[in-house]
Parts: C-alpha cells; sequence; structure tokens
C-alpha cells in the first residue's frame, strides 16, 4: 500500500469485517433457536458495522492507496484531516453499534454516529476529490499491480 | 490473475446472479400469482448480495491488488482463502435453506441450517482477515537515489 492512512483504514476495515460477521452470527444463531431472543437486536448494529465499518471504510482506504498522488508528489495541505475522518468514521461505526443496546436514548445515539459517519465521509470526498484525474490516459500506472511494468504499445 | 483471485470474483459473479434471481422471484411471488412462500427468498436475497456477492468480490480483487509481501512466511494463506470460500458459500447456501425451510415444511432442521450459516459465515471472515492483514501493510522504504 503507498500510504499509512489507507493501511489503518483498511486494517480498520478488515476488523470492522470479523466482527461485523461475528455479531450477525450471534443474531442468526439466535434465530435459529440457539440463543437469547435480545441477541437479535445484534442485527441493527452488524448492518451499521458492515455497511459503514467494513464496505464504506475499505473503499475508502483503497481509494487512498491506489488514486494518483497530486502532481506535486504531496497528498495535500489538508492531508493530516485524513486522521481526523479516520477517528471520525470508527467513532460513528462503534457508536453505531452500540445504539440498538442504550433503550431510550438509541435513536438519539444512532443520529449521533450517522452524523460523525457523514462528516468523515465529507472529509475523505473532499480529500480524495483531487486526486480522481487521469495520469496517464492509456495505462493504469498507479494500479500496485502494474507498477513496474511496460505500457502496451500503442 | 491468480487462481484463488479468479475462483473468489467468478463465485462472486454466480452469487449476483443468484441473489438478483431470488429477489425477483420473492418480489414477483405475490403480483404474478405465484406461490406466495417465495418471499421467504427475501432476506437470502438480500445476503447472495451483500456477502456472496459485494464482500466476496472486494476480498478476491483485495488479494489480486495487495500481494503477500515476499518472505512472508504465511503459508497458510493460500489454503485458509479456500477454506474462507467454502465456508462463506456454504454459508449463504444453508442460510437459504434454513429461512425457506419452514415455509416449504422443514422447520424441524431450519434452525440448525441457520445456526451451522451462522458458525461457517464468522469463520469465513476471521479467516479472510487473516488472509489480508499482511498485505495491508506500510509502503516500503524508497532506496536512496544513486548520485
Amino acid at each position: 500500500m503507498r500510504s499509512i492512512p489507507s493501511v489503518f483504514l483498511t486494517r480498520a476495515a478488515t476488523l470492522h469485517l470479523g466482527l461485523g460477521f461475528t455479531l450477525a452470527a450471534l443474531a442468526l444463531w439466535a434465530k435459529g433457536g440457539g440463543g437469547s431472543s435480545s441477541l437479535l437486536l445484534l442485527r441493527e448494529s452488524h448492518l451499521h458495522t458492515l455497511l459503514v465499518g467494513w464496505l464504506i471504510q475499505f473503499a475508502v482506504g483503497v481509494g487512498f492507496s491506489i488514486f494518483p498522488r497530486l502532481p506535486d508528489g504531496s497528498a495535500g495541505r489538508w492531508a493530516k484531516l485524513v486522521w481526523v475522518a479516520a477517528g471520525l468514521i470508527n467513532i460513528g461505526v462503534i457508536l453505531g453499534t452500540l445504539a440498538p443496546f442504550v433503550g431510550a436514548q438509541a435513536g438519539l445515539l444512532a443520529a449521533l454516529a450517522t452524523l460523525l459517519e457523514l462528516a468523515a465521509l465529507a472529509l475523505f470526498i473532499a480529500l480524495l476529490w483531487p486526486r480522481i484525474r487521469t495520469v496517464n490516459p492509456t495505462w493504469p500506472t498507479n494500479l500496485p499491480v502494474a507498477r513496474g511494468r511496460q505500457p502496451p504499445p500503442p | 490473475m491468480k487462481l484463488q483471485t479468479r475462483a473468489f470474483i467468478r463465485l462472486a459473479f454466480v452469487n449476483l446472479l443468484l441473489g438478483l434471481s431470488a429477489f425477483l422471484l420473492a418480489a414477483a411471488a405475490e403480483p404474478l400469482g405465484l406461490d406466495a412462500r417465495l418471499a421467504a427468498l427475501r432476506y437470502p436475497a438480500m445476503h447472495f448480495l451483500t456477502v456472496g456477492w459485494l464482500t466476496q468480490l472486494i476480498v478476491g480483487v483485495a488479494i489480486w491488488l495487495f500481494p503477500l509481501p515476499p518472505q512472508s512466511g504465511a503459508v497458510w494463506a493460500t489454503p485458509s482463502g479456500w477454506i474462507g470460500m467454502g465456508l462463506l458459500n456454504g454459508g449463504l447456501v444453508l442460510r437459504l435453506l434454513g429461512e425457506v425451510g419452514p415455509a416449504f415444511g422443514g422447520s424441524a432442521w431450519a434452525g440448525l441450517a441457520l445456526m451451522l450459516s451462522a458458525l461457517a459465515q464468522a469463520i469465513a471472515a476471521w479467516l479472510f482477515v487473516a488472509l489480508l492483514w499482511p498485505r495491508l501493510r506500510p509502503p516500503r522504504p524508497r532506496p536512496p537515489a544513486a548520485s
């Protein structure tokens, strides 16, 4: 991978993958008659963990790894904000996962979690936006699997 | 593209077809006057799409995009990928059987199928975590430029 933030984001996403499937398994186990019915509350938690924590975070992390750097070689003036966004999205996912279990405050906590995730995604988009550009129109040299190979003859 | 990546991606496409077909049957059952019990396909359809298609495609592409470091010593990586793939797809089929079973007179074994599906998919997910973790590594320091 090409940057530390992308390593953090993709590794955090894979942990959410394992955690989300574990939550889903507990809920499904209960649905199959093997556990307390309160475990069925985990259905909402696993949705949040897998959709935002796994799918979205992994996609963003891979984006930071494979999208072309800016022409001056930097990731931009605001590159350090990626850590703020990474913190926000993971706190949001954890709060969203816990939300179904806090009783009367569940809606409030879910809203707060979504707000944090929305802020994180806005930051991610702002940081990735200038990197969505054409470097070489004929050969995807930025892909790690293609690095070091020669472009095909014209 | 290595054999395991190709298998992940092809199985993901199979799951996409299965998921969309199951959705179609579940959605069309009532308006077309088909067997109303087909509505039980809704949850398995969602899981064929989100787990069988999206997650499996992502894992397959990730092991292609992010190869293991040389001399990583991770000899377990390839077998764990195959085992995870088998458990994930087997778990999805068990989920299908467990969800539609009660509607077709299979209540006795449906619960067991759901529990086995839960176990299989959770193990598969943690195998995928182990498979991906060593590949998601910091960039190597660049050698000093020759003067």
